[in-house]
């Protein structure tokens, strides 16, 4: 984390130059629209807070929940004051983060606590779903990782707690408090690469997706993602981001699923699959092309929505025109070198370009260093979002404010993901099922 | 010089690239001064203004450059010059440079941009600049090292009129000067020796070592014919040139 801290004020810098810079693009009325989950974390808003700090506690203390706790250390207005996990190591190693911090093994234990106004849950994703029930129940604000839960049922029944209850509840979609997402999004919604007509995502890695284990009885408990009692693999631990952004650019939800998931390359006793492809269609025709291959990196993680005018570089902030004859040569070589593209510029003339991808000249979105995400990382990169979240959060645990829509695409995206698990699963079409349609979708 | 100007270096921190745009800037005010005609206080406005038929002092810059430009004239066997007339009827002596007869002007339209570049290719080598691309409104252009992403910079030729690539050009350590007709500006280009406008759909490019050879020849292939363009273009080994018919 490269970034200000500013205790004398209480103000959170980061958070408040990210909404700066947004409002810069969008104008403040404009912004509320496009990106109505903001509205709960304006800098106003912020400064009413004053002083106050939210006291939150971490609920798994894994590799993610550290990379919390280092976001969380830099926002003022957080104080981390309980920490909770059944694996010892990684507990003693989050009490070093912050020795202040009392530890507990047993999450329920933690949840009567009155001292906590919020749990930050970084558990397996079986545990997703319970503990944020229970945490709900019991009064916290809760913030957990996404995907949602485990199950189509426990989405459902998450969703329909989060109606009932006046706590605020957030999935860890950084991608809707990502400068460049957002951003992109608004340019898309502004017509600037036309009609959308697809979307192409995927995530590839070359690594086993395994972490050490000390001693044999721990492997399931340690690399939960590989078995499928805990995990949904490689949907809901990386399409889940994905599949968001296609039916935020959408504006609507796919109908229909069909896919095909197998080991590869990985056959090392793991239940999941080490590569996925998997189509979405919406009722309109549109789809998303979605594949994720953990044997191969060439390819990395991207998200693209294309439109008949151009094309959408979500990860890393730049956008295609298909005809593009705005720039001197110079300038397209300007962005070739930054995008790590070689390619020939015209000389004399007007441009012209065949029909492959590395000859259109990259655009981007916002000015400036813009943090790319190479989708190599396992536990989570900087400034990809995942910080504003994390301190919309803590705001919301003072102020007692949802965000708005942030469970919403958390629902949609996650049963996203399980329908396409069951869809190759079944090796079937797949029709959207009536019973966990939820009225935020448009079909 | 009436056109874009643009420096990509590659791989230089940004002060000593800094230091390199500076030192580029200077060439660029350095040649521009003299040498610009739609400048009337240039030393060639004043000497095109001029009805006096005595010598006129010119400074070291117009000095050099009309020496090259008699070299050139050599070689191409008239078909460069810069005086629109001709360049014989210039006349060298201890007092300055003056002409036979009071019409003959001076335009350095064909050349001003290659001699600039030349320049600044050996400043930005005398920094140690290994990556480069320096292009003067697309037509003339100078490429030092390579692309960081590949082993060359490549450069296409796209026909005016139809927008299609001609062809790619592969450049290391090398300059690329195009010289033509455009829908927009034709006719532009005319044989000293005859006074004949070239007109047509036709372009000329040059690859060359150096980019005043590159920028001469360009402007010298529109106008020879086949036979002379072989010959002239034998002059100077480290040139290839290319004519398009379009």
């Amino acid at each position: 984390m490269k970034r200000e801290r500013q205790e004398e004020s209480g103000v959170d810098l980061n958070l408040r130059r990210f909404i700066k810079n947004l409002g810069y693009i969008a104008g403040g009325a404009a912004l509320a629209a496009t990106v109505p989950w903001l509205s709960a974390c304006t800098p106003e808003k912020l400064q009413e807070i004053g002083r106050r700090r939210a006291r939150v506690a971490l609920i798994g203390t894994g590799s993610r929940g550290q990379y919390h706790i280092h976001n969380l250390k830099l926002i003022p207005h957080a104080q981390i004051v309980a920490l909770c996990d059944t694996y010892a190591p990684n507990l003693e190693a989050a009490h070093a983060l912050c020795p202040e911090a009392r530890v507990c093994t047993d999450y329920r234990r933690l949840l009567e606590d009155k001292e906590i106004d919020g749990v930050i849950i970084s558990t397996p994703l079986n545990m997703h779903a319970p503990i944020t029930l229970d945490a709900l129940a019991a009064g916290k604000h809760v913030f957990c990782e996404k995907a949602m839960a485990l199950t189509l049922d426990e989405c459902k029944a998450v969703y329909e707690a989060y109606q009932r209850t006046d706590r605020a509840l957030y999935f860890c979609m950084q991608r809707m408090y990502d400068e460049k997402y957002i951003r992109g999004m608004q340019l898309i919604h502004s017509g600037l690469i036309g009609e959308v007509v697809g979307m192409r995502c995927h995530w590839f890695r070359n690594a086993d997706w395994r972490r050490p284990v000390p001693s044999p009885e721990l492997e399931r408990t340690i690399n939960w993602r590989l078995y499928r009692e805990f995990s949904g693999g490689l949907m809901t631990e990386l399409a889940c981001h994905q599949l968001e952004v296609c039916n935020w650019a959408a504006k609507k939800m796919p109908q229909t699923i069909v896919g095909m998931g197998d080991i590869v390359y990985w056959r090392d006793g793991r239940e999941v699959w080490d590569s996925v492809n998997v189509t979405y269609r919406y009722s309109d025709g549109r789809k998303i092309a979605y594949e994720s291959l953990i044997s191969n990196k060439y390819n990395g993680m991207e998200d693209q929505i294309l439109g008949n005018l151009g094309t959408m570089d979500m990860t890393r902030g730049l956008y295609y025109l298909e005809e593009d004859r705005s720039q001197s040569g110079v300038r397209q070589l300007i962005g070739q070198v930054r995008d790590r593209v070689f390619a020939s510029i015209p000389a004399a003339g007007p441009s012209w370009r065949p029909e492959l991808r590395s000859e259109y000249m990259p655009h981007p979105v916002i000015e400036g260093a813009v943090h790319v995400n190479g989708g190599q990382n396992m536990i989570g990169v900087d400034e990809d979002g995942s910080d504003v979240i994390l301190s919309a959060f803590c705001q919301s645990c003072i102020t007692g404010e949802k965000a708005e829509n942030v469970v919403e695409e958390a629902y949609c995206s996650t049963v996203l993901c399980l329908l396409g698990n069951r869809a190759m699963e079944e090796r079937r079409f797949i029709e959207f099922p009536d019973e966990y349609k939820i009225p935020y979708m448009k079909f | 010089m009436g056109t874009r100007f643009e420096l990509l270096l590659a791989g230089v921190d940004p002060d000593p690239a800094e230091a390199c745009w500076d030192a580029v800037t200077t060439v660029l005010e350095t040649f521009d001064a003299p040498l610009n005609r739609f400048d009337p206080h240039s030393e060639v406005a004043l000497f095109n203004a001029r009805r006096d038929p005595s010598p006129m002092r010119v400074g070291p810059v117009l000095d050099e450059v009309l020496h090259l430009c008699g070299r050139y004239f050599e070689l191409t066997e008239g078909l460069f010059d810069p005086t629109r007339g001709d360049f014989c009827d210039l006349e060298f002596s201890d007092e300055g440079v003056s002409r036979r007869h009071v019409g003959l002007t001076l335009d350095f339209g064909g050349f001003a941009k290659g001699f600039a570049l030349r320049r600044i290719g050996e400043r930005l080598r005398a920094a140690a600049v290994e990556s480069a691309f320096v292009d003067f409104g697309g037509s003339s252009i100078l490429a030092l090292g390579s692309h960081p992403w590949g082993a060359c910079w490549r450069v296409s030729l796209t026909n005016p009129w139809t927008g299609a690539s001609l062809r790619d050009f592969e450049l290391r350590d090398r300059a690329l000067s195009t010289s033509g007709n455009t829908p927009a500006y034709t006719g532009h280009i005319v044989d000293p020796t005859s006074g004949r406008r070239i007109d047509g759909r036709r372009m000329a490019t040059v690859v060359a070592e150096d980019a005043l050879d590159a920028e001469v020849l360009s402007t010298v292939l529109m106008i020879a014919d086949a036979e002379r363009r072989e010959r002239i273009l034998a002059r100077f080994p480290q040139a290839s040139g290319e004519i398009y018919e379009l």
